[in-house]
């Protein structure tokens, strides 16, 4: 261990009249420095504790029991805390508030929230422009709402961080305490609170409106078909999990690609599904449309589930994108 | 202590930094450099925006990257290209540097207000930042860096965008801050430096050139400066640094490895502008220019 943390005591380098330094290769030392750190301040805390222990004669533990609590200290004090989702939470609700999480960026919001409305009418227009074929198969309208469901947040999302950009505050913002990733976890959890409320009124909407219309006649003959009826269950669960999937994909984006590609991959992708289910909705739509509730809320949960640890793995991460030039 | 351990850094391709070592601790340290030589660079590695290819950097031995946010809260950084939010005031904007620094809600406004009157901004702390002018914003961006009391100042091309006036306050603020605190400036702007720095690190070719005070600086090139009448022919040894008005006269202030045959012993401003070579006290930008070329 000694060999290690002696790294730091190497003796400087020459240097000539006006300090210039001679020069010698890097011997790649450093290789580990991350530990080395952990293990000098975990043997730092060691000192401080056994000083401290050695006049602590009026401790009325015993030995055993000293010992264990000054392991927990040396722990406590050497290993870099853990942070996780709850922990980020707890912090912010000390010192953040909701105002701060979009400073300077409501503007944005706003403009989601405008371009959100003017997305989500698409599904409803399409039943009501095309209410016999929609009626006959409601695969077409869980399509529909699986699609436009993450735009809120996926779109808040792009606008605030491509503001940031612009305006060349995300530089400042990533050398604060609390970190870039941390912050935009948060915000990502506001957005993603959001948009799931607002998804509840959106599919209560469109349940409403596919209610109103009823049973109608089929094009072939003026025979009516009885419809298969639009379950909201159905309905709220294909709209959380596509909204805890886009969710998913992106904090991978974020995780692992720098800007501007971190912005730029997920809505190409959200746009080729969306080509997809649109090409083979013929054939998709009957499936869809005898999809079990349980089925659709147990994915809800399992993505909710799946998306909750993404952001808590997320938040204790070093941002990616940090590396800028 | 903030010390910089043999460290590279490569950017799309280009070796920008190589094997950089340096120590700071207490005090005004100021990168000299002309544009493009790696400044912002260091700053931004030494603000963990950049990690390091090779090499560490260290907080009284730890390493600022496993520090993570426990560094990051002991920083404060003025970006060269300082971003802000026009339609907000500078101190809505305070207070929200203040909360992602992690300082309590309570007592904030008060470190705020005391910070606003350093940088001279008390009388305009409730107007929207998009009637300031560029100094105005540029005090805006000193007074976020200091808002939590930082340990380290970084600032990056912190004068531009002043006026005179602006940069002797600004001079007088680092002045008063660098007793008990490490403060990082950089600037290819030798005067901003001279009177306030006490060490200078200039960078050439990604390497660190020259670490020293200003006065050890200059002492190096003592004896070599001369002021010679213009018209003078230059020999191959001798390089022109810059030229002097004395009245309507100019003569060259330039560079000589060898002593000038004949030359006389004067100091700037005093001498006769007919008189032949004289040898001068060398300052900060003579050395600046002998060093990246006149």
């Amino acid at each position: 261990m000694n060999a290690r943390t002696d790294r730091t005591d190497r003796p400087d380098r020459t240097t000539d009249r006006i300090g210039r330094q001679s020069s010698y290769q890097s011997d790649g030392r450093s290789a580990d420095n991350g530990l080395d750190a952990v293990e000098s301040r975990i043997m730092r805390a060691m000192a401080t504790r056994a000083n401290a222990l050695r006049t602590d004669d009026a401790d009325a533990a015993g030995p055993p029991m000293r010992r264990e609590r000054a392991i927990a200290a040396v722990v406590e004090a050497g290993v870099p805390k853990h942070v996780t989702l709850w922990s980020t939470l707890a912090e912010a609700r000390g010192s953040l508030r909701l105002r701060d999480l979009f400073f300077g960026a409501w503007d944005c919001v706003a403009v989601a929230l405008v371009m959100t409305a003017t997305v989500w009418m698409i599904p409803l227009l399409q039943l009501l422009t095309n209410a016999q074929r929609v009626l006959a198969h409601p695969g077409t309208i869980y399509a529909m709402v699986f699609l436009t469901a993450p735009f809120l947040y996926g779109a808040t999302h792009l606008l605030v961080r491509f503001k940031e950009h612009e305006s060349h505050t995300d530089e400042l913002l990533r050398t604060m305490r609390w970190s870039f990733t941390r912050l935009c976890a948060l915000r990502m959890l506001v957005m993603g609170a959001a948009a799931a409320t607002l998804i509840v009124g959106y599919a209560a909407i469109v349940g409403a409106v596919y209610t109103q219309l009823g049973p109608v006649e089929s094009g072939i003959d003026g025979v009516i078909v009885p419809t298969t009826r639009l379950s909201m269950v159905t309905l709220l669960g294909v709209a959380f999990s596509a909204l805890f999937v886009f969710g998913i994909i992106q904090l991978a984006a974020d995780a692992h690609i720098r800007w501007p590609g971190s912005m730029l991959v997920v809505p190409p992708l959200w746009v080729t599904l969306c080509v997809i289910l649109l090409v083979w909705n013929d054939s998709l739509a009957p499936l869809l449309s005898n999809l079990p509730p349980m089925v659709a809320l147990v994915t809800a949960v399992a993505t909710g589930a799946a998306y909750f640890t993404a952001m808590g793995r997320f938040a204790g991460s070093e941002p990616v994108s940090a590396q800028i030039a | 202590m903030l010390t910089v351990d043999n460290v590279s850094k490569k950017l799309s391709g280009k070796t920008i930094l190589h094997d950089i070592t340096l120590e700071f601790d207490h005090g005004v340290y100021g990168l000299l450099a002309p544009n493009g030589a790696g400044k912002t660079t260091l700053m931004k590695l030494l603000t963990t925006l950049l990690f390091p290819d090779s090499g560490s950097i260290r907080l009284d031995g730890e390493d600022i990257v496993v520090l993570g946010e426990r560094y990051r809260g002991q920083v404060g950084y003025l970006p060269q290209d300082f971003g802000y939010y026009p339609g907000y005031t500078p101190r809505r904007f305070l207070r929200y540097i203040a909360a992602l620094q992690g300082m309590p809600r309570r007592g904030s406004d008060e470190r705020i207000n005391a910070i606003l009157a350093m940088v001279g901004l008390s009388d305009a702390a409730d107007k929207r930042m998009r009637t300031f002018s560029g100094g105005m914003i540029q005090r805006v961006g000193i007074a976020q860096a200091l808002v939590h009391d930082p340990r380290i100042l970084i600032l990056d091309e912190p004068t531009a965008g002043l006026d005179p006036k602006e940069r002797v306050r600004f001079r007088n603020i680092i002045h008063s801050l660098a007793a008990d605190r490490i403060v990082i400036l950089s600037t290819h702007i030798v005067s901003d430096l001279e009177t306030i720095a006490g060490h200078i690190v200039m960078l050439r070719d990604g390497t660190v050139y020259a670490n020293a005070s200003p006065a050890d600086l200059c002492a190096s090139l003592e004896g070599r400066i001369y002021e010679v009448p213009a018209g003078t022919p230059l020999a191959e040894d001798q390089r022109l640094l810059s030229e002097v008005q004395y009245g309507g006269a100019t003569r060259l202030r330039i560079y000589s490895e060898r002593p000038v045959v004949g030359a006389a012993v004067g100091a700037a401003g005093t001498a006769d502008p007919a008189a032949g070579p004289i040898t001068v006290a060398p300052n900060l930008e003579d050395a600046f220019l002998v060093i990246y070329g006149g």
